[in-house]
């Protein structure tokens, strides 16, 4: 737990955060740019962003140079928020990079089983190197399952995936295995919060985290049922029990619902959840949790008072952020209306000025 | 110390006579037009006059040519002659014809040394490549590209160490990106071309040239060299030509400036067909020297009014002695009074510096004062400037009589005991009470002083009624003064009037004050407005009695304020001194440089707030318009 000192430090530096977050003006100016380089051109002079992207030359700007330094600046972020918890908080930039660590994983499992594995090493984020301990670049030359495995020897993932080996590699194994990752990771944020925290502030990180682990179920067990999926097993493998908002019925209900539909409908009984229900835009699922996440995140930092659900908020609203961000600039890359990208952006109402 | 009295002139005259109109207004000093179709009615024809310009393209040109010459015009005073508009024509086309040509030549060098540079750059990259780039280019069977990618991406190609088709050979680095060369073949270049774009690599289409990098920026070095030189003496030529040509080239362009300048002032004229009417403002002074040179042009005649007769549309121009002047600011600021009536520049000066000096009251910070003061005139040309000298010399005074020095407060004990006084003549923090009582009374004389002002003012403006009856007026002097003995009496101090005399001047007063509407009606307008109802006039003049009385206490009470200063002043410096201990000379020159700063600027504004609340809302309407001096000044042709 770190000192009042850097509790407060903390805090302060959470606070800057929040306020330098983009406004309803910049949103608004991003949605009428016309083209990748007059957004970052924008981002570049008229936003925070200013320092991120000094290096890069606006003019000829490729869309994914422009979102990997967007990712990067992100990363940058977290370290220097993690700075000041010493041991906690390099256990909480762990709990980042494992986040990291499993996307990419999957994204390249999902590709070795969509036969595009070569495409793999252009996704890289070439920065994530640094904080990773997965050889990325071996990562992007395996060719199988095995191959993958070898990669992550001596690695934690190694012990989740060793489980696996000698199986078929069919999307119901990918599905597993994400499953498990997944159940990896949030058994050892649980190890790391109980570890720091006690009491009220452990109750407060607690719930905070299980919002964010119930929406990540929602969207894959509505994406299962919504393909189908009536298996109960690998339904229950997506449901997190140390960080849910559901009490164990509820978790009956949301698993055995006839549909996905259902499902949404079951959770929007959960007034956090109300959102899920609710969707009178038919947004995709996606967009529905994020936009119960920022809430969620903007009600924390604003109340909450506990300096680590601050840093948490403010990190969860800066990767919203981002994510507005590159709906923006896929929006202009593919000539999309700016009515239908302002659709997509979390947070963001014409009216909006903060 | 006044305002400068006006004389309005109205011409009407043949719009080929409109410049002889102009140059003579011009030669005699300043004058102020007006808008002239404002002045006339629509029924008789005349129109705004709207004309182009036409030496405002010559004289651009002019300067676009000086810009070629790197040389900056500026106007200088010209005397206008004769302006031979095809002279100067033909003299700027000869002028343009012969700097044409080397400006073109000039502008060619310029581009192929430009170019060279851009292409040194481009080739610096590549120095550590050790192979002539013609040879690589001629490769039949092999694609080359130049160009650079993020250094990140190219850790990436890593991966593709056993990729055939692609040996890319990195040449150099800077911040971010690595540059270099890939090779490819020509029939995977395709394929080979697609992986580098993903990885964002930036393709450099460099020119042609035979030999490695190294050499190729050489050879472009020495090119750049002879550009220089080139240029150089085509700069010399030009220098050359300006050396012999500048007074003429100066002349005509002043002489163009000026017209062009004169030619402005015609769109204030009115024109029907070729007739023009045009109307202007001119101080008296000059007046009769116009008069007599206008008489001498032909087809144009003019007639002639004093300005008291057009009262509100007069503008208003200040004149005061070199002391004075710089308080002209604040009297801007606040609005002008109206013609006809007092200038009430000696006063703000006189009051703001006295107020300035007693509430700054430091005679070392006063001498910092007055020099911050001439640099900020000398070197900014900052109004403010002229405006401090005089307040941190009164400051100077004031610190003096209160025995301050850099907040030393026995600095000035050996002289006053040369003078033959016991101690400093004021010591602020041991009276106090006196202090404040001294302010009091510093505000009821300026208020009076304000208040015969206004009586001042409005007796020159014929506003007998007001100059009477109103809260500003005799009236309002009267139930002020027997206010201020009343409240004397109060605090035990003897009345030189008796008591029956005090009470009757004070009840006549508020009578007049009561019924001043009416009177200052009845004897300013002639004539008496029906009111509403009895109530509501009795009603409304109670409350405006009120307003009266608050108002006379309000701006009485607010100078305290110049005594709360001293006191404010006198109790920083001792804290400035408790914390240096006395010794510190680091803490007192700091804190000096503090109360300098801060206090300078509290009292500056604090003055500047007692004059305009305090003293100027009784006299001064602020409706003045301004005297706006037309085109540049101009010899006198005989001189």
């Amino acid at each position: 737990m770190p000192s009042y000192f850097l509790q407060n430090a903390i805090l302060a530096k959470s606070g800057a955060m929040y306020g330098r977050r983009l406004t309803g003006e910049n949103y608004a100016s991003l949605l009428a740019c016309r083209a990748i380089d007059e957004a970052a051109a924008y981002l570049k002079t008229q936003t925070i962003y200013g320092d991120v992207l000094k290096n890069l030359s606006t003019s000829g700007l490729h869309r994914g140079q422009l979102e990997e330094a967007l990712q990067k600046n992100l990363f940058a972020l977290y370290e220097s928020l993690f700075r000041f918890g010493t041991s906690t908080g390099q256990n909480f930039q762990y709990y980042y990079i494992m986040r990291s660590d499993i996307k990419q994983i999957l994204t390249c499992l999902h590709l070795l089983t969509g036969g595009e594995s070569g495409e793999y090493i252009y996704r890289i984020p070439a920065f994530f190197n640094n904080y990773t301990e997965i050889p990325l670049f071996e990562l992007a030359k395996a060719g199988s399952f095995p191959e993958i495995l070898k990669t992550l020897t001596g690695t934690v993932y190694e012990e989740v995936f060793s489980k696996f080996n000698g199986q078929a590699m069919t999307n119901r194994l990918i599905l597993e295995i994400e499953a498990d990752l997944y159940r990896y990771f949030y058994a050892r944020l649980d190890e790391i919060i109980r570890k720091d925290f006690r009491g009220k502030r452990l109750k407060s990180l607690q719930r905070l985290l299980s919002v964010q682990a119930d929406i990540h179920m929602a969207e894959k067990l509505y994406r299962l049922k919504r393909n189908g999926c009536t298996d109960e097993s690998l339904l229950r493998r997506f449901v997190y029990p140390d960080f849910t908002l559901l009490s164990a019925k509820q978790i009956n209900a949301v698993v055995t619902a006839s549909d996905s539909d259902e499902l949404l409908k079951l959770l929007g009984q959960i007034s956090i959840y109300k959102g899920l229900s609710e969707n009178p835009n038919s947004l995709p699922i996606e967009l529905l949790t994020k936009e119960i996440m920022f809430k969620v995140c903007k009600k924390s930092f604003r109340f909450s008072g506990e300096p680590m659900v601050a840093m948490l908020s403010c990190l969860f609203l800066a990767e919203i952020e981002l994510g507005n961000l590159i709906h923006i600039i896929e929006g202009i890359r593919y000539g999309l209306p700016p009515e239908k990208v302002q659709f997509t952006l979390i947070g963001f109402s014409p009216q909006t000025t903060s | 110390m006044a305002i400068v009295k006006m004389k309005f002139i109205k011409a009407t005259g043949s719009l080929e006579m409109l410049d002889d109109f102009l140059e003579a207004c011009y030669s005699v000093g300043d004058f102020h037009p007006e808008n002239t179709a404002a002045y006339l009615s629509p029924a008789m024809g005349f129109s705004p006059l709207i004309e182009d310009n036409s030496y405002a393209a010559k004289l651009q040109k002019i300067e676009e040519l000086a810009g070629v010459l790197g040389v900056t015009l500026h106007s200088g005073t010209i005397t206008p002659g004769d302006y031979a508009d095809t002279d100067t024509s033909q003299y700027i086309d000869e002028f343009s014809s012969f700097l044409a040509e080397i400006h073109n030549d000039r502008k060619l060098l310029a581009e192929q040394r430009e170019t060279s540079q851009s292409a040194i750059e481009q080739f610096s990259h590549f120095t550590s490549l050790d192979a002539p780039l013609d040879e690589l280019f001629a490769g039949e069977f092999i694609k080359v590209r130049f160009g650079h990618l993020p250094k990140e991406n190219y850790k990436k190609l890593f991966a593709y160490g056993d990729m055939p088709y692609m040996l890319f050979i990195p040449c150099s680095e800077d911040e971010t990106n690595t540059w270099g060369v890939y090779f490819t073949p020509y029939n995977k270049s395709e394929e080979i071309d697609r992986i580098f774009s993903l990885l964002y690599f930036e393709r450099l289409h460099i020119p042609g040239a035979a030999g490695t990098a190294q050499q190729i920026i050489e050879n472009l070095e020495e090119n750049i060299e002879i550009l220089n030189n080139q240029i150089a003496k085509l700069d010399d030529k030009l220098s050359a030509y300006w050396s012999k040509n500048e007074e003429k080239i100066i002349q005509t362009y002043s002489r163009l400036k000026w017209y062009s300048d004169a030619f402005d002032l015609r769109r204030y004229a009115a024109a029907r067909g070729k007739q023009f009417y045009y109307v202007v403002w001119v101080p008296s002074k000059n007046f009769g020297k116009l008069r007599e040179k206008l008489e001498s042009i032909k087809d144009i005649n003019c007639e002639y009014e004093d300005a008291e007769k057009k009262q509100k549309l007069v503008p208003v121009k200040l004149k005061n002695n070199i002391l004075f002047r710089p308080f002209e600011y604040f009297v801007n600021m606040y609005g002008l009074p109206a013609y006809g009536s007092a200038d009430i520049t000696p006063f703000v000066a006189i009051t703001y510096t006295l107020i300035f000096g007693i509430m700054f009251g430091d005679a070392g910070q006063g001498m910092v004062l007055m020099l911050a003061g001439f640099l900020m005139w000398k070197l900014k040309g900052m109004p403010l400037g002229k405006i401090l000298i005089p307040c941190g010399a009164s400051s100077v005074f004031f610190g003096f009589l209160f025995g301050s020095f850099f907040g030393f407060e026995d600095f000035f004990d050996p002289v006053y005991k040369a003078l033959g006084f016991a101690s400093k003549p004021v010591s602020v923090m041991d009276s106090v009470n006196s202090v404040l009582i001294f302010s009091i009374g510093i505000g009821v004389l300026l208020v009076l002083i304000s208040m015969a002002i206004n009586v001042y003012s409005c007796i020159k403006l014929r506003h007998f009624g007001e100059a009477v009856f109103s809260n500003n007026g005799i009236a309002g002097i009267l139930f002020y003064t027997s206010g201020v003995f009343a409240v004397l009496s109060i605090f035990g101090v003897k009345n030189l009037l008796p008591e029956t005399v005090l009470i009757t001047i004070a009840t006549g007063s508020a009578l007049m004050l009561f019924f001043k509407d009416l009177f200052i009606e009845v004897i300013d307008t002639g004539h008496l407005e029906k009111k509403s109802s009895v109530m509501d006039f009795l009603l409304q003049n109670v409350f405006e009695m009120l307003e009266y009385a608050l108002s006379y206490l309000s701006n009485t009470v607010s100078f305290l304020r110049v005594g709360a200063f001293v006191l404010v002043h006198a109790g920083m410096m001792m804290v400035v001194f408790a914390l240096a201990n006395g010794k510190n000379m680091v803490v007192i020159v700091l804190g000096n440089i503090l109360v300098i700063a801060l206090e300078g600027l509290l009292t500056g504004i604090q003055a500047l707030r007692l004059q305009f609340y305090e003293m100027f809302s009784r006299f001064l309407e602020g409706d003045g318009r301004p005297f706006v001096a037309a085109g540049p000044a101009v010899q006198d042709r005989k001189n």
